[in-house]
């Protein structure tokens, strides 16, 4: 034992004298180093960039409030509309170029709560502005013609259509009730209007926002307990009511809260992802006719593969929310939610992907580079069975992976403690556990999760180093194993796109483990593939296993010709 | 004497090519033992055998009495050994390149790495990078690490490759008191015929896989007994042959201008010479034509070294 361990140290001096290794090693801790800043930096520029609500680019250029409407004039001059049609569309056009103009002056943009109250303003406007022209008698014709001609359906038919149906139905209603529904459009387009210009977030919730969810959620109601609806509208009722509702508690806990709509508060984000994980969790899969007509076959294999991803993915979301409302319930903010220095670290995963391209080296060059230079025969001659020999190999290239891996977590935890803070290494991580949310102590949950991602430079390591063995030759070994662990990302996306679902079962997709810890299977190639991570971490050690041992057969029975 | 390498009938294919055909000796505690032949005659695959660098196909090697495909650790435990070049990691000092050496062998505190060191007479060049060795200096830096964990076989392939004579004189040496003072039996093949006289008691050579033939070095130097050849050079060699022909009648000599060359024992000739003096002739040269190693080398392999297999 005391002799394998001396082995191995003999193996580690050889790697670690070597210029490139220690070049490398220095690569990774600087860049390890840099990273928290790197990324602050890149979060600074894109913070400090301005991307307005509405923005039209010319020649990659923001168009001003000025070109813009220049632009729509000439658009108006050629779109064939009659005279009278022109004048109604320019009063649309009118509303669209001011509200472009509002964006710049008022500096509304992304992300901004403002910014996604400006559609809504300038849509409502826009809608009441046509409603005023069936008051005032015009011919729905015409107005649609207007409409159509400049492109404005989508904002003023809410109903998505793509027709003139809406222009009927309200053209349809008594004088009264169309004058009711433009009265109170007006209303909304001021005080909306007033909110963003003074910048009253809390205000417009508690005076529009709430009120109108809970208006939204009485008329749902009221449509669901008509009698004799169709199961399909029914759902699709169901699933709005859903949302809003979710709507509605976010704002009344916004209100209570006090969460603004501030991308650095933890909450806020929190927030987001709950409605979005809602939505996702309310989805259900389309029927089978819509799957063949939509073209969804094209990216899945069949329909029941469908149906089980929109499953899974419902599971997943339904955990997310599981997770958000405990974090907010508890105060303990959740990982990707929070800026801070465990999100960092758990980003900073990716650099198990530059610890494998230095094992390869290492692990490529290992025993090849005895074989060229001639080392191997005064090597082989001692008193040490082979099988140590090459086992001391794998160890010494694995610990030394570890090792990497190790110091650039901790390098990038120091760096980012100070940046972003070290009382957050000590928030817990949560997870769904077992059905129920679980508190897992982050270094915990960081150690794991590195051991997770590290299987990549297991695997990466045993096939530099069986390849390297078996070929003695090590720019091939580490060419082969390059392709096989990097160019995985490449060859998923391409096997998708041809629809090779049989790439889930392959080491292709499994080229960054970290990921899956990260973003899970979803978020890495969505939902179009079976890929579980579990399976790929089998896959990889079984894989690397069987490397070990052919590696260890090999070396043992063949003779040392050179 | 105790056998401390025994060689027992082995054979090695590479392919269909016999390289090493039913090859059997054995190197004795102490001992010196050369291994002569023509290139490609097989010496260093018989030398990789032996180390265990490849695997025997026939026969049994046995090192200390341990069979060395069987119990390889046992076997390998105290044989050093240098097999073509002696290459190092050259971007490693010779001294780590000998910590990693001696790591591998349990049995080497630091005393007798410095005195491995001394022994070899590196000196302060130890703690160069091997990469800016001289090929002399990486030669003693393959001694020290053959000789390190005091091995009591040492196996050397060509190890005067690259040595200036005072490093061949050097070797000479190291290797004479390791197997005079502390009965280390070695092996060792080389080109160098004359260097091999001078260093080794017995010799194997091997021709084409197939031992020839194994001589000691007495059999071949000149004693009492053993009849050998002299180169005279006298002023009127035709009364000297004629003296010559009645003192010695088998002498088959052979003239040439002033010179005969004939054979004879030392007390022939030595009568000889008093004969031709007594008859007043004068003698400028009297030599034995010394039956080298080489001739006995050309002999045996009758010139197969123009002929490579
Ligand atoms: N890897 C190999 N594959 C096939 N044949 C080989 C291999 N290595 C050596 N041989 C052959 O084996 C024979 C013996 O080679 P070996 O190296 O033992 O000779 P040697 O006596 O050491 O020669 P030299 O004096 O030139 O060093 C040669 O004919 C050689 O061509
Ligand atoms: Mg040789």
């Amino acid at each position: 034992m005391m002799k394998f361990i001396h082995l191995v140290q003999n193996e580690l001096t050889k790697q670690l004298k070597k210029v490139s290794v220690i070049v490398m090693i220095i690569i990774l801790l600087v860049l390890s180093a840099a990273y928290p800043i790197l990324k602050l930096i890149v979060q600074n520029i894109s913070e400090n960039q301005f991307y307005p609500a509405f923005s039209y680019y010319q020649n990659g250029e923001l168009a001003d409030g000025e070109t813009y409407r220049e632009i729509q004039e000439e658009m108006l001059k050629n779109s064939g509309l009659t005279d009278k049609e022109q004048a109604l569309a320019q009063q649309l056009m009118d509303l669209d170029v001011d509200y472009y103009q509002m964006c710049q002056d008022y500096k509304i943009g992304y992300p901004d709560w403002r910014s996604e109250e400006m559609s809504t303003l300038r849509d409502t406007h826009m809608l009441a502005a046509v409603q005023k022209m069936l008051l005032d008698g015009e011919s729905v014709e015409e107005i649609y013609r207007a409409v159509e001609g400049m492109n404005y359906t989508y904002s003023v038919d809410q109903s998505g259509t793509g027709d003139d149906t809406f222009l009927q139905e309200m053209a349809a209603l008594p004088k009264e009730d169309l004058q009711k529904q433009y009265d109170e459009n007006i209303q909304k387009v001021n005080e909306y209007y007033q909110a963003i210009v003074q910048n009253d977030y809390v205000g417009h919730l508690k005076k529009d926002l709430l009120p109108a969810a809970n208006e939204n959620i009485t008329m749902l109601e009221e449509q669901l307990k008509q009698p004799g609806l169709e199961d399909t509208v029914k759902e699709q009722l169901n699933y709005q009511l859903t949302l809003i509702k979710t709507e509605r508690e976010i704002i009344q806990y916004r209100i209570d809260h006090e969460v603004m709509y501030d991308p650095d508060d933890w909450r806020h984000n929190t927030l987001l992802s709950l409605y979005a994980q809602t939505a996702n969790a309310n989805e259900s899969p389309v029927t089978q006719e819509e799957f063949w007509d939509q073209g969804y076959n094209y990216r899945y294999s069949s329909y029941e593969q469908y149906v089980e991803s929109v499953e899974k993915s419902r599971k997943e979301a339904e955990d997310q929310i599981a997770l958000c409302e405990y974090s907010l319930e508890k105060g303990t903010p959740m990982m990707e939610n929070n800026d801070g220095t465990r999100n960092l670290l758990a980003g900073g995963l990716v650099f198990t992907l530059l610890v494998m391209v230095i094992c390869i080296m290492v692990g490529g060059g290992i025993m090849s580079s005895e074989y060229s230079k001639g080392t191997v025969r005064l090597l082989m001659l001692r008193p040490v069975s082979r099988w140590k020999i090459i086992m001391s190999k794998f160890v010494c290239t694995l610990l030394f992976g570890l090792c990497c891996m190790a110091a650039s977590g901790l390098v990038q935890a120091i760096a980012g403690g100070i940046i972003y803070g070290f009382s957050d290494l000590l928030t817990p991580v949560l997870m769904m556990m077992g059905g129920a949310v679980t508190e897992v102590p982050f270094i915990l949950w960081y150690v794991a999760a590195g051991l997770f991602a590290g299987i990549n430079v297991l695997f990466a390591s045993c096939l530099a180093i069986a390849l390297s063995t078996l070929f003695k030759n090590t720019a091939l070994a580490v060419g082969l194993t390059i392709f096989a662990t990097l160019s995985g990302s490449i060859v998923t996306a391409m096997a998708m796109d041809l629809g090779w679902s049989w790439i889930a079962y392959t080491i292709f997709p499994f080229y960054y483990m970290g990921g899956f810890v990260v973003s899970g299977a979803s978020g890495m190639f969505g939902t179009a593939l079976p890929i579980s991570p579990i399976y790929g971490a089998i896959l990889l050690s079984a894989l690397s296993v069987i490397c070990v041992i052919v590696t260890t057969i090999v070396f043992q029975k063949r003779d040392v010709k050179n | 004497m105790a056998a401390v390498l025994e060689i027992k009938n082995v054979c090695k294919h590479f392919g269909k090519k016999t390289v090493v055909d039913h090859v059997s000796f054995s190197v004795n505690e102490g001992e010196i033992f050369g291994f002569l032949g023509p290139n490609g005659a097989g010496k260093t695959t018989v030398i990789k055998m032996i180390t265990g660098l490849i695997r025997i196909d026939e026969g049994e090697i046995f090192v200390n009495g341990y069979n060395v495909a069987k119990n390889f650790e046992k076997a390998m435990a105290r044989v050093g050994g240098i097999i073509e070049n002696p290459e190092m990691y050259g971007y490693l000092t010779g001294r780590t390149n000998l910590k990693i050496y001696s790591r591998m062998h349990g049995n080497v505190d630091d005393a007798r790495f410095q005195e491995t060191i001394e022994m070899v007479k590196l000196g302060n060049r130890i703690d160069d990078k091997v990469k800016r060795y001289s090929l002399g200096m990486r030669q003693r830096l393959g001694v020290a690490q053959a000789i390190l964990h005091r091995p009591n076989l040492l196996v050397l392939d060509e190890p005067t490759n690259g040595l200036d004579p005072v490093g061949i004189k050097e070797l000479r040496d190291t290797l004479h008191t390791l197997s005079r003072e502390q009965g280390v039996a070695v092996l060792v093949s080389s080109h160098l015929l004359s260097e091999m006289e001078l260093m080794c008691d017995r010799f194997g050579i091997i021709d084409n896989g197939k031992i020839i033939d194994i001589k000691t070095m007495d059999s071949i130097q000149l004693n009492e007994q053993n009849l050998a050849r002299y180169h005279l050079e006298v002023s009127d060699i035709e009364r000297a042959s004629k003296i010559a022909a009645e003192l010695i009648p088998d002498s088959a000599p052979s003239i040439d201008g002033n010179c005969i060359d004939l054979s004879a024992t030392r007390e022939e000739v030595a009568n000889l010479n008093k004969a031709w003096i007594e008859n007043g002739l004068l003698v400028y040269e009297l030599s034995p034509v010394h039956k080298s190693l080489e001739d006995e080398f050309m002999d045996i392999t009758h010139g197969s070294k123009t002929q490579l297999r």
